[in-house]
């Protein structure tokens, strides 16, 4: 109970960030999705059936906060969250390495079905050079970033989950 | 009768078959609006609206001290233009009323009384692939789908989503939009289409139009969303390629999309026509 109400307030927050404050900093403006960390930590972390349908209800807020078309952000997250819960089996979770090229793989799944719905909508010439760019720069600034933000995530929720339990101890033990 | 394997390996091949398809039809807009997103926006964007009041708040505080300081160096100037002002104002007043006899000495029957609603913006895309906007106004103000959204330095964008109490505005600059325009000198026609940044282009326009960087790039009004005159933005570059029927044109805007923070949505009142004339 405690992690859902975590991950749910993080995930808002982010969700916050991504709209409300990073586009008014040139610098971030062009980010990669901060829902990235979310969708990873979840997929790493987890393997009960409900992070599937959280990982879904994620790329459902944001298809509605967004102007893409419908289905863009539940398509990416969803493959992403596919992908790593294949994969993952196959490491130790604890692997950096691992983290890194899911971070990468990550921007770059969001950004072949981007480039899908602009080709399907526009045709090719929708996708400029300067597309191509931006996607390079989101791939390269996500596989520092990503990583460090999914540990601190990981670190943030062990944190809550212990002040929580205890907090939940010393309950039990008034009443005893 | 089937394995395990060949079950998942069916479902996966479904699953992939109805994400592209679902894709496609979302792409080509041809996707119903389904009450899914307009309900999330209703429940996401007051977050965003209480955290992007704190922070211009926030903001308000400091911005205000060195406002101060500036507009006390500012006032003695701001003074004298305010009185040219005034009286450039009282020209136009006559000018107006001198317009509107003469129209209704025309039989000019194209009068619309135009209602402004005021918005504030409380948030922008997550995406740097897609210019929108969400505002605090919504169907409870009158907003449809579809409606103009203006400031006063000219068109911002057109409403595109609508919720109870928040819309979502499509900014001239997204590459999915195209506003019809004119040329304010020459009336050379084209249609601006958005690039991602403040730079557009001016597409569609013929050779034959000689046309200059410097030159306003006007609403036409034959788009049937925006209003005609309004300011869209100025020439920035000409480029004539011998081999093409069009020139290609890069226009700046005149909204600053970054500093956007109120913006005004024009309701046409249609039935007010006869109180015109």
């Amino acid at each position: 109970m405690i992690r859902s109400l975590f991950y749910f307030c993080l995930s808002l927050l982010l969700i916050i960030i991504q709209t409300s404050i990073l586009p008014g900093f040139f610098v971030f403006s062009q980010s990669f999705d901060l829902l990235f960390v979310i969708v990873l930590s979840l997929s790493l972390r987890f393997s009960h059936p409900g992070t599937g349908v959280a990982v879904f209800m994620l790329g459902c807020v944001m298809d509605s906060v967004s102007g893409g078309p419908f289905g863009l952000y539940i398509s990416a997250y969803v493959w992403i969250y596919i992908l790593v819960r294949s994969l993952k089996s196959l490491v130790h979770l604890e692997n950096i390495v691992f983290l890194i090229c899911m971070s990468a793989v990550a921007v770059v799944v969001e950004n072949a079905f981007l480039v899908f719905t602009f080709v399907v909508g526009k045709g090719v010439d929708a996708v400029s050079p300067r597309d191509l760019v931006l996607m390079v720069k989101q791939t390269v600034l996500a596989l520092i970033v990503v990583p460090l933000l999914v540990l601190v995530v990981d670190q943030l929720e062990r944190g809550v989950t212990l002040v929580a339990k205890r907090f939940e101890g010393k309950r039990f033990d008034g009443l005893e | 009768m089937f394995s395990r394997k060949m079950v998942l390996l069916i479902g996966i091949v479904f699953f992939i078959l109805v994400n592209f398809i679902v894709l496609t039809v979302s792409s080509k807009d041809a996707l119903p609006k389904s009450g899914v997103e307009r309900i999330t926006i209703s429940l996401i964007a007051p977050f965003q609206m209480a955290f992007s009041r704190s922070f211009a708040a926030v903001e308000g505080v400091w911005g205000d001290y060195f406002a101060m300081v500036s507009a006390s160096k500012e006032y003695p100037r701001l003074k004298k233009e305010a009185a040219r002002v005034v009286e450039i104002a009282n020209r136009c007043r006559e000018l107006e009323l001198e317009n509107s006899r003469l129209r209704k000495f025309i039989r000019f029957q194209d009068l619309e009384k135009e209602v402004l609603v005021a918005a504030k913006v409380i948030a922008k895309d997550p995406s740097p692939w897609f210019r929108t906007i969400m505002i605090d106004k919504g169907a409870m103000d009158g907003l449809t789908k579809g409606l103009p959204v203006l400031v006063s330095e000219g068109v911002v964008g057109q409403v595109v989503t609508v919720a109870k109490r928040y819309s979502r505005v499509l900014l001239v600059t997204d590459r999915n939009s195209a506003v019809d325009a004119l040329v304010q000198t020459s009336r050379a026609r084209g249609i601006v289409k958005g690039n991602e940044s403040e730079f557009c282009s001016f597409r569609y326009v013929l050779r034959k139009n000689k046309i200059e960087p410097g030159e306003m790039i006007i609403s036409s009004g034959l788009d049937g969303v925006f209003p005609k005159g309004l300011r869209v933005g100025q020439v920035v570059d000409v480029k004539e390629d011998s081999s093409q029927l069009f020139q290609a044109i890069t226009v700046k805007t005149c909204v600053d999309f970054d500093k956007l923070e109120e913006v005004l949505v024009s309701l046409k009142d249609n039935g007010s026509e006869s109180d015109g004339l």
